[in-house]
C-alpha cells in the first residue's frame, strides 16, 4: 500500500486507529449492562438513609445496654428497697424529661425588651417584641442544645406551652407576661451564647430593628418546673406493636 | 493521481467518519448521563448492600430491645402485685413517662404528608428540608390547636426536640429526616384539621410554595415513643 510508504501517512493512520480503539472500548464500557447510571439524588437518598439507620442503631444499642443493666438489677435482688429506689430514679428521670422538675445548671440569661429608640418613619409594631420573635429565639436555643428553657419563669414544654400574642402582652402556658422578657436556658453556656450572638441568628434580626437584647452566660441558672395542666384528653396508651 | 493513492485517502476518510460518529455518540452519552447528575451504579449498589446489612442489624437490635422491655415489664408488674408502694410508684412512673413522651400512644387525630413537587423544574430549586421554618410553623399551629402528641417521620416531638436543616436533611431528635415527611398529631380531629386548613393557613402557604401537602383525618393515629438518649448533660436537680 502506498499509505505505508509515506511516513506522515503511517503516523496519521496509527494515531487514528488508536483513537478509534480507545473510543470503542469506552463506549463498550458505557453501554454495558452492569454499569447502569443512577441519579445523584437517588445516591443522596441512600446515603442519608444509611446515616439515619446507623444513628438509630447507636441509640438502640444505648437503650439495650440500659435495659440490660436495669434487668440485671431486678433479677439480682429480692429486696424491695432497691426496686423502690430504682423506680424513684425512673420517675425522677421522666419528670426531668417532661419538665416537671425545677432544675439547675450552667446556661444563659437573655433579656429582651422593646426598642427605646423613637423614629418617626417606623410603625409602632416594628418596635415591640412579638410572640413569633420569642418563638424564633426559643428555636435557636433548642438548636444550640438547650436542655431546659423558661420565659419569665414559665417553663417551655413541648405540646403544652403556647406562646401566643395577647395584645400588649404575650401569653405563655396559661400566664400572661409582659416585657421585659427574661429567657433562661440550661445547656452549654458558650453554645447558647453563640446561638444568640451569631450573625445569622434570629436575635441579630431583632437587633437590626433596635430591639434591646442582651445575653449573659452564667454557671448557675435555675429553671422552674412546669406547673400547668398535665392531663391528657385524647391520648390513650398504645399496647400493640409499632409496625 | 494513481489508483493506490486514492484508495489510501478513502481509507483515512472511512476511519475519520467512524471516529466522528463514535465521538459524537460518546459526547451525547456523557451529556445525558454524567452532566445531568448521573453516576455509575457501582457506588449505589455498594450502598444498597450496606443498607441491607445495617437494616438487618437494626431489626435484630429492635427485637432484643422489645424482648428486654417485655421481660422488665413482667417483672415489674409481678413485683407490684405483691407490694402496694411499688405498685403506686410503678403507675406514677408510667404516668410521668407518658407526659415526657416516652410511651407509645394512640388516639384520634390527623396525619399530614408533605413531599417535594414531582415537577422537575420546581423541585430542582426547592426542597422542603431547606424550609424548616414551614415545618416549625406547622408544628406550632398543631400545638396551638391543642395537639397532645406530635411526631415527624416517627420522631416524637419532646421538650428538647430541635427541628433544623443540616446538610441535605432535617435534623429531628438528632436523626436526619428527608422528604417525604409524615407528621402525625393526636388531639381533637376537627380543631386540628380546621386550624391548619383555614384559608391562607399554613397548609395553603406550603401548597402555594409548590410542595405536595395532604391532610387526612383519622380515628386512630398511632404515635411511637421517643427512643433516643435520655441522659442530660447539664441539668441537675434542685434540692426541693
Amino acid at each position: 500500500m502506498i499509505l505505508l510508504k509515506n511516513k506522515y501517512n503511517t503516523f496519521l493512520f496509527l494515531f487514528l486507529t488508536i483513537l478509534l480503539g480507545f473510543f470503542v472500548t469506552l463506549l463498550y464500557n458505557v453501554l454495558q449492562d452492569n454499569v447502569k447510571y443512577v441519579t445523584l439524588s437517588m445516591l443522596y437518598d441512600q446515603k442519608n438513609e444509611l446515616i439515619k439507620e446507623n444513628i438509630e442503631i447507636d441509640l438502640l444499642e444505648e437503650s439495650k445496654e440500659r435495659l440490660e443493666i436495669e434487668l440485671a438489677n431486678y433479677k439480682d435482688t429480692n429486696s424491695d428497697i432497691i426496686i423502690i429506689n430504682s423506680l424513684k430514679k425512673e420517675i425522677n428521670d421522666a419528670r426531668n424529661f417532661a419538665g416537671l422538675n425545677q432544675v439547675q445548671g450552667q446556661g444563659v440569661l437573655i433579656i429582651i425588651n422593646d426598642s427605646k429608640i423613637i423614629s418617626s418613619n417606623r410603625e409602632a409594631s416594628s418596635l415591640i417584641v412579638h410572640d413569633f420573635d420569642i418563638q424564633n429565639i426559643i428555636t435557636d436555643l433548642k438548636n444550640a442544645g438547650a436542655e431546659a428553657i423558661s420565659i419569665n419563669g414559665e417553663r417551655v414544654v413541648a405540646g403544652k406551652s403556647k406562646i401566643k400574642c395577647a395584645g400588649p402582652t404575650i401569653q405563655i402556658n396559661e400566664k400572661v407576661v409582659a416585657q421585659p422578657f427574661i429567657i433562661k436556658a440550661i445547656g452549654d453556656k458558650y453554645y447558647l451564647e453563640a446561638a444568640i450572638n451569631s450573625p445569622n441568628g434570629y436575635a441579630n434580626i431583632l437587633r437590626e430593628w433596635n430591639i434591646f437584647i442582651e445575653v449573659n452566660t452564667s454557671v448557675w441558672v435555675t429553671v422552674d418546673m412546669y406547673d400547668g395542666n398535665v392531663k391528657f384528653k385524647y391520648i390513650k396508651d398504645y399496647e400493640g406493636e409499632i409496625k | 493521481m494513481n489508483k493506490e493513492k486514492i484508495r489510501a485517502y478513502i481509507w483515512i476518510g472511512i476511519i475519520s467518519i467512524l471516529l466522528g460518529i463514535i465521538i459524537s455518540f460518546q459526547v451525547k452519552v456523557v451529556q445525558n448521563n454524567l452532566l445531568s447528575g448521573l453516576s455509575p451504579n457501582v457506588r449505589s449498589r455498594q450502598l444498597i448492600v450496606e443498607l441491607e446489612v445495617v437494616k438487618e442489624k437494626k431489626k435484630l437490635l429492635e427485637e432484643d430491645v422489645i424482648s428486654l422491655e417485655n421481660e422488665l415489664n413482667e417483672i415489674k408488674t409481678s413485683i407490684s402485685k405483691e407490694n402496694t408502694l411499688i405498685d403506686s410508684l410503678y403507675s406514677q412512673s408510667r404516668e410521668c413517662k407518658k407526659i415526657a413522651g416516652m410511651t407509645n400512644v394512640h388516639g384520634t387525630g390527623v396525619t399530614i404528608s408533605i413531599d417535594n413537587s414531582k415537577d422537575e423544574y420546581v423541585s430542582a430549586s426547592s426542597n422542603i428540608v431547606y424550609e424548616y421554618n414551614l415545618i416549625l410553623n406547622l408544628i406550632n399551629e398543631l400545638n396551638a390547636a391543642g395537639a397532645e402528641a406530635i411526631s415527624i417521620n416517627d420522631q416524637r416531638i419532646i421538650n428538647t426536640t430541635e427541628i433544623r436543616t443540616a446538610g441535605n436533611s432535617l435534623m429531628i431528635n438528632k436523626i436526619p429526616v428527608i422528604a417525604p415527611i409524615e407528621i402525625k398529631a393526636i388531639g381533637n380531629i376537627k380543631t386540628l384539621s380546621a386550624s391548619i386548613n383555614q384559608r391562607f393557613g399554613i397548609v395553603s402557604i406550603i401548597r402555594d410554595k409548590g410542595y405536595f401537602i395532604e391532610t387526612f383525618q383519622s380515628d386512630d393515629v398511632v404515635i411511637a415513643k421517643y427512643d433516643g438518649s435520655i441522659e442530660f448533660e447539664y441539668i441537675q436537680n434542685t434540692d426541693n
